[in-house]
Parts: structure tokens; sequence; C-alpha cells
């Protein structure tokens, strides 16, 4: 036999759930923005503290220090690029701004991303700025520059590699490539 | 001398009319007493017309001459063929009556035994009766159960009507909920979009103030907020589309029970249906039953009153034939007596001619 009682105060429950959730959520809100409000104590920031964002590339993880990343966002069209090499995609536009796309794992000797890639990190630096394609964007963590392991343990190519965290997190040298990239750029104007 | 006529003289002539009479009323039922007396009667006038008129001789109407003895003698010869006849007509008689006796014997039997039967067989008619009242009777009652099984049946079909109704106002809410839920998962979807968008955000900020350095140390901690809000509201969005599952999977159920349910209850009524015709059909069989154990309870009755009657009927032959029996024992009595009424004669007659003369002397002595 049905439990209509029950049925009826299941019910009634559920529409004081959401009659409440509003006020819950508000008042979340407050505390979290007054927690926010307190001043930063100094102690907190190390010397040889800095962050780093935290991506995937199909199932491998690694992560660019975050001085090095001007950008996340959705890629748009990429429009491929005739006499490229494998591991670049195209050219992309974002916020009025053309950037080259650059398929990581292709670089790094590793099977190319497939065509559904979503988002694109863009990193600059030695004047040259690329969006380099990410499977997933995780996080930013702090990472202390000097608790670094060396960069052989990541069985990379040792001058794109900063180092690897505790936690087995390899650091990309954005920069690194990036000089890379211009430096063939320009190789490849010189020869022209 | 005087003569009886010529007819009465004439004893085969009367043993035949005796025999006819006696015939006739056997045949016709007549009480056998009286015919036999009828048919005995002319033979014991014959007689007795012989010793009274006869015998004497008749000197009373004038003196006549003695008769010689010649004529006694002839006259006891003619006295004793007289008593002969009598004797003979009574030994007739009498031989007649046990044969006439048991054929009235038989016709007794064969009354009783038909009377016996009759009653039988109206006691026979009359179970019958009995058995068709009982048989309208329970008709009668069966006709009532009949029509409260029709208004029960009725009532069943009206509360499948409702209940049919039931379940399309059901399957019409149902048809809401699913609309709303749908409403619920597009609004599901964009706050996801909204709070992928929000983590984007965030991590821009997050990147944006860790390049403005010890400046944007406060603006990466607001912005890692907002990320870790976004994050939050993804996972209530993901446990949002997980709950709406299981919604969408529940009204499913719901909906197949309810049209399951559905058929259910269509089928039901048109079996209700099914079984309201046969009642109806059944209970007009037992309208004509009923008629005809009616009409069969007046043809019973018609019946015992023809059988009452002609058992009255036969009682009356019964009564008259035992009444007969009675005539012929009568008869049977008379004709003994009147075989020694002739014995008599003839023993009379039998003495001499001189005995004659004597006795015609007597008679004229006493006359």
């Amino acid at each position: 036999m049905t439990n209509w009682e029950e049925l009826r105060a299941k019910l009634r429950e559920t529409a004081d759930i959401l009659n409440q959730s509003e006020h819950t959520a508000l008042d979340t809100l407050e505390q979290r923005t007054r927690q926010l409000a307190r001043t930063v104590d100094g102690a907190e920031a190390a010397q040889d503290a800095t962050r780093a964002l935290t991506f995937a590339v199909g199932t491998e993880r690694y992560a660019w220090l975050v001085r090095s990343v001007s950008a996340i966002a959705r890629i748009g069209r990429v429009t491929p690029v005739p006499s490229a090499p494998l591991y670049y995609r195209g050219v992309t536009s974002l916020r009025g701004q053309v950037l080259s796309v650059l398929d990581l794992r292709a670089y790094l000797g590793l099977s190319p991303l497939d065509a559904q890639t979503e988002f694109m990190i863009v990193i600059d630096g030695a004047g040259l700025e690329i969006g380099v394609l990410a499977t997933d964007v995780f996080d930013v963590m702090n990472v202390r520059l000097n608790a670094l392991t060396p960069a052989s343990s990541a069985g990379l190519d040792a001058e794109l590699v900063i180092g690897v965290t505790v936690d087995g997190m390899t650091i990309l040298d954005a920069e690194a490539l990036l000089r890379r990239e211009r430096n063939r750029v320009e190789a490849e104007n010189e020869t022209r | 001398m005087m003569q009886p006529p010529r007819w009465l003289r004439e004893s085969p002539f009367i043993m035949a009319w005796a025999a006819a009479v006696v015939v006739i009323g056997v045949v016709l039922h007549v009480e056998a007493g009286w015919i036999a007396f009828v048919a005995a009667l002319p033979i014991t006038l014959n007689g007795l017309w012989s010793i009274v008129v006869q015998t004497p001789v008749v000197p009373v109407a004038a003196p006549v001459a003695l008769p010689t003895p010649e004529s006694t003698v002839r006259d006891a010869e003619r006295l004793r063929q007289l008593s002969r006849e009598v004797e003979r007509a009574a030994s007739a008689l009498l031989a007649l009556s046990p044969q006439q006796n048991s054929g009235m014997g038989e016709q007794a039997a064969v009354i009783t035994r038909a009377t016996r039967t009759l009653e039988d067989f109206n006691e026979m008619a009359d179970r019958a009766r009995r058995e068709a009242v009982y048989l309208s009777v329970i008709s009668r009652q069966t006709t009532s159960v009949t029509q409260s099984g029709q208004s029960a049946l009725q009532q069943a079909v009206n509360g499948m009507n409702q209940m049919q109704q039931q379940v399309g106002e059901m399957i019409s809410l149902l048809n809401a909920l699913a609309r709303h839920l749908r409403r619920i998962s597009e609004i599901n979807a964009a706050v996801s979009e909204i709070a992928t968008q929000s983590n984007f955000l965030a991590l821009n900020a997050a990147i944006e103030a860790a390049r403005a350095g010890e400046q944007g140390r406060s603006f990466a901690m607001v912005a890692n907020e907002v990320r870790m809000l976004s994050e939050q509201a993804r996972d209530a969005v993901g446990q949002i589309r997980e709950v709406l599952a299981q919604i969408h999977k529940a009204m499913q159920q719901t909906l197949e029970a309810t049209a399951q349910e559905a058929q259910t209850v269509e089928a039901g009524v048109s079996l209700t249906q099914q079984a309201q015709e046969a009642i109806e059909r059944l209970s007009k069989n037992l309208g004509e039953s009923t008629g005809t154990v009616q009409k069969i309870i007046a043809a019973i009755d018609h019946q015992s009153s023809s059988l009452e009657s002609l058992v009255s009927a036969i009682n009356n032959v019964g009564q008259a034939t035992l009444q007969s029996q009675a005539g012929l024992r009568l008869a049977q009595n008379v004709a003994r007596d009147l075989s020694n009424l002739s014995t008599e004669i003839n023993a009379l007659a039998s003495n001499t001619p001189s005995s004659a003369v004597r006795m015609g002397a007597d008679g004229n002595a006493s006359n």
C-alpha cells in the first residue's frame, strides 16, 4: 500500500528546501566576501614561491609558470597554414589578435591531439605569443622553485623543462619553447 | 282348459330370450341380478303357469267331468316335462352365474388396478406440479439476484470509467511534468555553461593576478575564490543532472505503469460489459423459462382435474360392478330356489296317476 502521508511530507520538505536555498546561498556568498576582505599576511608569501597553471594534453599532465601565461580561452576556428611543421595546427583569432596554434603533444614527439580539443592556453615570451592546445585546464598552484627536482627525470628534452614538483608534475619552460620557435621562424625567414 | 300363451310355452324361445338378455346385460354392464331375474322370469312364469293353471285342471269355472285316468296321466306327464324344463332353465342359469361371477371379479380387479394406476398417476402429477411451483419460485429468486448482479456490474463499469478518466488526468499531469523536467534540464545546461565560463574567468583572473606580482596578490585570492565557486557550481550542476536523470527514469516508469493500468482498465471495462451482456441474456432466458414453467403448471392443473373426474367415473363403474355382483348372487339364489321348486314339482308329478287323481281331488277339496 502506498504511504501517501510520507510522500506528502517529503514534498513539503522539498518545497521548504527550495525556499531556503536562496537565503543559504546569499549567506555563503557574504561569508566568503568577508573572508576575502581580510588583509593578506606577509608571512604567507615566500621568496622563492611562484605559481603554475596545470593542464592536460591528452593523458599527459603538465604545467606552465603563470608568468608565461597571458590567457586561457576556448578555442575558436583554426585555419590551417600550408607548408608548416606537423605540430603547427594553423592560426586562430583571439580578441581580435591572430595567434599561431601549437599541438604540444606533437611538438614533444607524442601522438597528435584530436580535432575536438577544446581549450587553448596563450603563452608569451621572447617577443612571441602562441596558443597551445589543451584538453583540460585545471588549476593555478603554488610552486617552490627550490623544491623542484632536475629536468632529467621528466624524460623530455631537458631544455624545455624547468623541473618536476614533489607531486610529479612536470613544469615546462614556455620561454624556452617560444625562443626556439622564434629562432626557427627567423631561420626560415633568412633562408627565403 | 286354459293354456299359457304360445310364446310362453315355447321354452327354446324363452331360453334364447333369457340368454340374449343376459348377454346384452353383460355387454352393457347392466346389473347382473336384474338381468338374471328378468331372464328367469318367463321360465318361472311358464312353470308357475303350468302348475297353477294347468295342474288343477280348473274345475272352478264349471263343474266338469272328473278327469279320466288317461287325462290325469297325460297331465302328470306334462307336469314332469314342465318341471324338467324349469330344472333345465334353473341349471342353465346356475351354470351361467359362476361364469358371469368370475367375469365380474376380473372386471372389479381391473377397475381396482386402473383406479390405483390413476391414483399413482395423479400423485405423480401432483409431485410434478410441486416441482414446477418450486422451479418457478427459484426462477423468481434468480431474477432478483440477476438484477442485483446487473446493478453491481453497472457500478463496476462506472468505477472503471472513473478510473479511466483518472488515468487520463495522470497522463496529462505526467506530460506537464515532462515539460517541466525538460525546462529544468535546459536551465541546468545553461548553469553548467555559466559555471564553466566562470571557471575560465577565474583562471584568467588568477593568471592576471600572478602576473601583477605582489600587487596582484589579493586579487589572486579573489580569483581563486571565484574559481572555487565556479567549481562548486559545476559540481552542483552535475548532481542536478544526475537527479534529473533519475527523475526522468522514474517518470518513464510511471508513464509505462500508467499506460499498463489504462490497458488493464480498458480490458476490465470490456470484460465487465461482456459479463453484463451475458447476465442480460441469462435474465431473458430465465423470463422465458419462468413463463414455460407457468404453462406447465397450468397444464398439470388441467390434467389433474381431468384425472380426478376419470377416477371418480371409474369408481362409479366399480361401485356398479359390486352392485351387479350382489344382484348376481340374488339371481343365483332365485335359480337355486327355482331348482328346488322344480324338484318338488317333479316329485309331486312322479306320483302315480292315482296319486294324481288324489291330487286332483285334493285340489277340488281345497277349492
